[in-house]
């Protein structure tokens, strides 16, 4: 099969205050002849966040005319910055910070933070309201720490659940509403204030987890393996959440060996899928290419649900904030 | 200001009471006492504690030490003492679980809790190692490190002293009990009256000294029989709170219609201590004109219509079935041996045996059929809507077992039964005196033939009745010597073809008639309960297969099983565990097929067992979405991961406009709802593209492949085949 798609890669940009401001697209597998026609959701998302694309090799004058039209800029180099801590100066430059700043280790390490209050107190709200699992499940799936807690809780001595979680509702219809408000509560008190990586962490995350998951859901996997792919992803970044080992963080739960073995050594087909959402996210242009080919995922296919990923990612960050105002 | 008295300062008071003796120690102890006592109360533990863990151990004041995540970490004696757990139990718990997890006691401090204060006190409601509840007055504060990083939270507990509030309480209730123009009758444990208020005087004549220590037996008429009577019994003892007519009887031996309604208090230990019973007398709403109409219209020996009344609905159905071409059956009713009864045992036993058999001809029938008693020993029962004629014999014999267990009546152990003859409507006739004239006609037949049972008036009728009772033998027969087979269909991905499921679907290979389709011995298994065997057999039968295949290491996929509404009971969840335990297979390789006619059972009673199931790690499917009670509204609230669309839509498409745009509007919400979409019955490769343009995940159907007995259809997972997917 021909396969002439250019692989994409978005890496977030952001603002001073570590929220996600912009997209910076590239276009990896140069070598490919004619580029075009490029994903017609490519312009939704445009519309949905600032995007630019970064080609330091250049790309051919008719795919940065299609990009421009779909709302795509180039990117200029001077509005970016690798450290934080410097302030965007009057010519507006420096306005986003990229590198992956919020990937190294936090201040100290806690298991225990929340990372996102906003998120925290939304299901406060939606456990208050007697909400349906589905709308309090859709919180956890936004929130790595959280769900890392609530699977935590229910494996906890005291429940003797002792069975082994593959979903969040699952766990929280063990928990079971009561509990499970009082449980936020006392995190919520215990969470005196954020992580300042945790915006752009979240994000990561969330990417991840619904790639994977669309990943699996390609592939023709069924619910369940599809949560189970959503879990890896979510549950890559903890250990850099936490600034403790990823395997001893996972020790106290009770998950699905193949989520457990992907986590730890990228093995099996959740490991595989891991592979290419880390390579997204890297990025690595090289790596998921090899990554994609081996998994027999065309390149369009896998731009498709990228794109669709960064769309549903860009959903959550705005519901986030605005139950932040 | 005074000096700060620290919890050090308390604990070398210890040490200082530990190496004195005598009046020494007591005087030490005295101080150390009060000290405490300054420190409970004003106590913000000191940050340091937390961080000793082994300090805090030693305490007997009760106070727990916390991780930020709300584990516990440490654990002082006082807070065994409070709680009954040891250090070794508690520690690593969540806090959570010394809550009381009761529903019914919602909101507790916790809740309340100010999120941004450094420190906040708030009641607890929670439960002691014994299962006792308690009620604790809680302050929590964060402890930190250098930096001022939280690191742990510690609480400092106290039992919360008796409510000062609740005895005002008490009065008020005391005074509205008294002035209520409502009878009110507070009963103990024992059903001995405690307590009455002046309306209850009133109403019944009897005074309080009269009526304390009395059971409610005091106001029993003797109209209302033992099942009623169990009912307000059950009431009493906590079975639930209970409204209804009760015939009361005063002191002055009349009786009258009171309207009642029963609860029960409970201790916290949820045994029933009191019930109360609030009731008021109706006799002046119940009017002479309603009395004259029921003499009329009623039988007054067993409160069944009588004659009249019963021709009189009959008419009025009849009419109705006329413009909705709606079935219905009249079935003629005649006790055998009552002639004889009455004869040898007298009029009393007669007419006690009368009312009997009427309650049970009665509770045997549904509530929108209708009895009457049209002659001494004779009655009629309408079924005024019934979905096929056949289903009027499964009534008949409803009536014929309710009277199957013996009458014991006054001393007498009495055996009757009854013969019954059916006459149908719009088929037999569809007038009133006609259907009547032939369900006797055909009472007649079963009489001459012997001594009870039913007939059908048109021998039709009477043929299939004999067909059906001989395939309800047959599959008895088949479930109890092997003769059932589960077949699997495979369900393939829309994707790329794999198979990612199947769905166990049960087949009869009859010895004389061949294959029996599902579709005719399904809806017998379900009218005669057989279906709870079949069930059984399903459940059993797909785990013992499914460990057969890990044990000769076939990776087979997730089976799906159909349940029945019959099945979905409150003990389903245990009673598949203990399938899956005793196979020793895991939930993920179960799914749960339900259909929407579950929800005729009430979401409220059904989601609960759903949520039951999922949370013991199985998946349900919703089988017929679309097709029946459809809610989208519970859709939401039902734990589903998997909606399948119906073979009734499938069919249609592409060519039918309405079933193309439902199944595209089942897909969509499934992806709103992050379910996934099976579609049934997939047949063409129009279908079949039509399903995968608008977003469907999976398919079953002959267009891959029928259900396989379990010989091919582990052959073909063993092949790990892919199906080749129609080009686009």
């Amino acid at each position: 099969m021909t396969d002439p798609a250019p692989i994409l890669t978005f890496a977030p940009l952001a603002n001073r205050h570590g929220q996600l401001d912009a997209l910076v697209l590239s276009l990896g597998c140069p070598q490919a002849p004619g580029w075009i026609p490029l994903d017609p959701q490519l312009t939704d998302l445009a519309h949905a966040m600032v995007c630019r694309y970064h080609a330091p090799q250049g790309l051919p004058e008719a795919l940065c005319q299609t990009l421009i039209e779909a709302g795509v800029l180039p990117l200029s180099v001077e509005d970016v910055h690798s450290d934080p801590s410097v302030a965007p100066d009057a010519n507006g430059r420096h306005r986003w910070y990229a590198s992956h700043w919020y990937l190294s280790p936090p201040a100290k390490p806690s298991a225990s933070q929340v990372a996102s209050r906003a998120l925290a107190l939304k299901l406060v709200q939606l456990v208050a309201d007697d909400a349906d699992t589905f709308e309090i499940e859709s919180v956890f799936r936004q929130e790595p720490t959280l769900a890392y807690h609530l699977l935590r809780l229910v494996n906890s001595p005291g429940l003797g659940v002792g069975r082994e979680i593959t979903n969040f509702s699952q766990a929280i219809l063990i928990l079971g509403r009561q509990r499970l408000r009082r449980w936020l509560n006392l995190l919520l008190f215990a969470a005196s204030r954020d992580d300042p990586r945790a915006p752009m962490l979240l994000t990561v995350a969330a990417v991840r987890a619904r790639l994977m998951e669309l990943i699996f859901q390609h592939l023709g996997h069924d619910r369940r393996a599809q949560d189970r792919a959503f879990m890896t992803g979510l549950f890559s970044l903890i250990g850099v959440l936490f600034g403790q080992p990823l395997a001893d963080l996972l020790r106290p739960l009770q998950i699905s060996d193949d989520v457990v073995m992907a986590l730890l050594h990228h093995q099996g087909g959740l490991g595989a899928a891991l592979r290419i959402a880390e390579a997204a996210d890297a990025p690595d242009p090289d790596e998921l290419g090899r990554q994609l080919a081996a998994q027999q995922i065309a390149a369009a296919d896998y731009n498709h649900l990228l794109i669709t990923t960064q769309l549903w990612m860009l959903d959550v960050v705005r519901s986030t904030r605005r139950s932040d105002a | 200001m005074t000096p700060r008295i620290t919890l050090d300062d308390c604990l070398a008071l210890c040490q200082e009471a530990l190496d004195a003796e005598g009046n020494d120690q007591k005087s030490v102890l005295t101080l150390l006492s009060s000290c405490l006592k300054v420190c409970s109360d004003t106590l913000a533990p000191s940050p340091n504690l937390a961080r000793d863990a082994k300090t805090l151990a030693r305490l007997n004041v009760p106070i727990i030490g916390l991780d930020l995540a709300g584990y516990v970490t440490s654990w002082s004696r006082g807070a065994q003492a409070l709680y009954g757990y040891s250090a070794a139990e508690a520690i690593g718990r969540h806090l959570v679980f010394l809550s009381a997890n009761d529903p019914g006691n919602g909101a507790d401090g916790l809740f309340e809790l100010p999120l941004e204060e450094q420190d906040c006190s708030f009641e607890l409601h929670q439960r002691r190692k014994s299962g006792e509840a308690c009620r604790v007055l809680a302050t929590v504060s964060l402890v930190r490190d250098e930096e001022g990083d939280p690191t742990g939270l510690v609480m400092h507990l106290a039992e919360s002293s008796t409510d000062l509030q609740a005895e005002e309480r008490l009065l008020l209730y005391a005074k509205i009990i008294e002035n209520s123009d409502q009878g009110i009758l507070i009963t103990d444990a024992q059903e001995h009256i405690v307590s009455v208020n002046a309306a209850f005087c009133r109403i019944t004549g009897y005074s309080v000294d009269e009526a304390l220590g009395q059971t409610p037996d005091l106001l029993r008429s003797g109209v209302h029989d033992a099942d009623f009577r169990a009912q307000v019994h059950a009431a009493l003892h906590g079975a639930g709170p209970w409204q209804g007519e009760i015939i009361g009887k005063r002191k002055n031996g009349e009786l009258f219609p009171q309207s009642v309604s029963i609860s029960v208090v409970r201790n916290p230990q949820s045994e029933v201590t009191h019930a109360f019973s609030i009731f008021s007398d109706i006799t002046v709403l119940r009017s002479a004109e309603e009395r004259m109409q029921r003499l009329a219209h009623f039988d007054p020996l067993t409160d069944l219509p009588n004659r009249t009344q019963i021709v009189h609905l009959v008419e009025h159905a009849l009419a109705a079935a006329r413009r909705n071409n709606e079935h219905g059956a009249l079935l003629a009713l005649d006790l055998t041996r009552f002639t004889a009864i009455n004869d040898t045992l007298g009029y009393d036993v007669g007419d006690e045996l009368l009312r009997q058999v009427a309650q049970r001809l009665r509770a045997a029938l549904r509530q929108e059929d209708a009895i009457a008693r049209t002659g001494g020993d004779e009655f009629i029962a309408a079924l005024f809507s019934i979905q096929r004629r056949e289903h009027s014999s499964i009534v008949a014999q409803k009536l014929l077992a309710a009277l199957e267990a013996p009458f014991h009546i006054a001393g007498h152990t009495l055996h009757v039964s009854a013969a019954i003859g059916i006459s149908i409507y719009p088929e037999d006739a569809l007038d009133c005196a006609a259907l009547l004239r032939y369900a006797d006609v055909a009472m007649k037949r079963v009489q001459e033939n012997g001594e009870s049972g039913y007939r059908f008036y048109s021998p039709e009728m009477n043929r299939r009745a004999s067909e059906r009772l001989k395939m309800e033998n047959d599959l008895r027969h088949a479930l109890a010597h092997d003769g059932l087979r589960l077949y699997y269909q495979p369900k393939i991905s829309l994707r790329n073809g794999r198979i990612i499921g199947a769905e166990a679907l049960i087949r009869w290979p009859h010895p004389d008639r061949g294959m029996i389709s599902p579709a005719q011995f399904i809806p017998i298994a379900e009218e005669t309960r057989l279906i709870l065997e079949i069930g059984e057999w399903v459940i059993d039968t797909a785990c013992r297969q499914i460990r057969a295949w890990r044990d000769q290491g076939v990776m087979a996929p997730t089976i799906a099983l159909n349940l029945s509404a019959r099945q979905f009971d409150t003990g389903l969840p245990t009673r598949i565990d203990q399938t899956m335990q005793r196979h020793g297979i895991l939930p993920d390789t179960l799914q749960l097929e339900i259909t929407e006619s579950l929800l005729v059972r009430g979401a409220e009673n059904v989601i609960p067992i759903m949520n039951e199931l999922v949370a013991r790690g199985l998946s349900l499917a919703l089988d017929d979405f679309g097709t029946g009670y459809s809610s989208l509204a519970y859709l939401k609230k039902f734990p589903i991961t998997t909606l399948k669309i119906d073979r009734s839509f499938v069919i249609g498409i592409p060519a039918e406009p309405n079933d193309c745009a439902i199944a595209q509007a089942i897909v969509t919400m499934g992806q709103q709802l992050r379910q996934e979409i099976v579609a049934e019955g997939v047949e063409t490769a129009d279908q079949f593209n039509f399903l995968r343009q608008i977003g469907c995940d999976q398919m079953q159907g002959f267009l891959f492949s029928p259900a396989l007995p379990e010989s091919e259809f582990k052959a073909l997972i063993e092949a790990n085949q892919h199906f080749d997917l129609p080009e686009e």
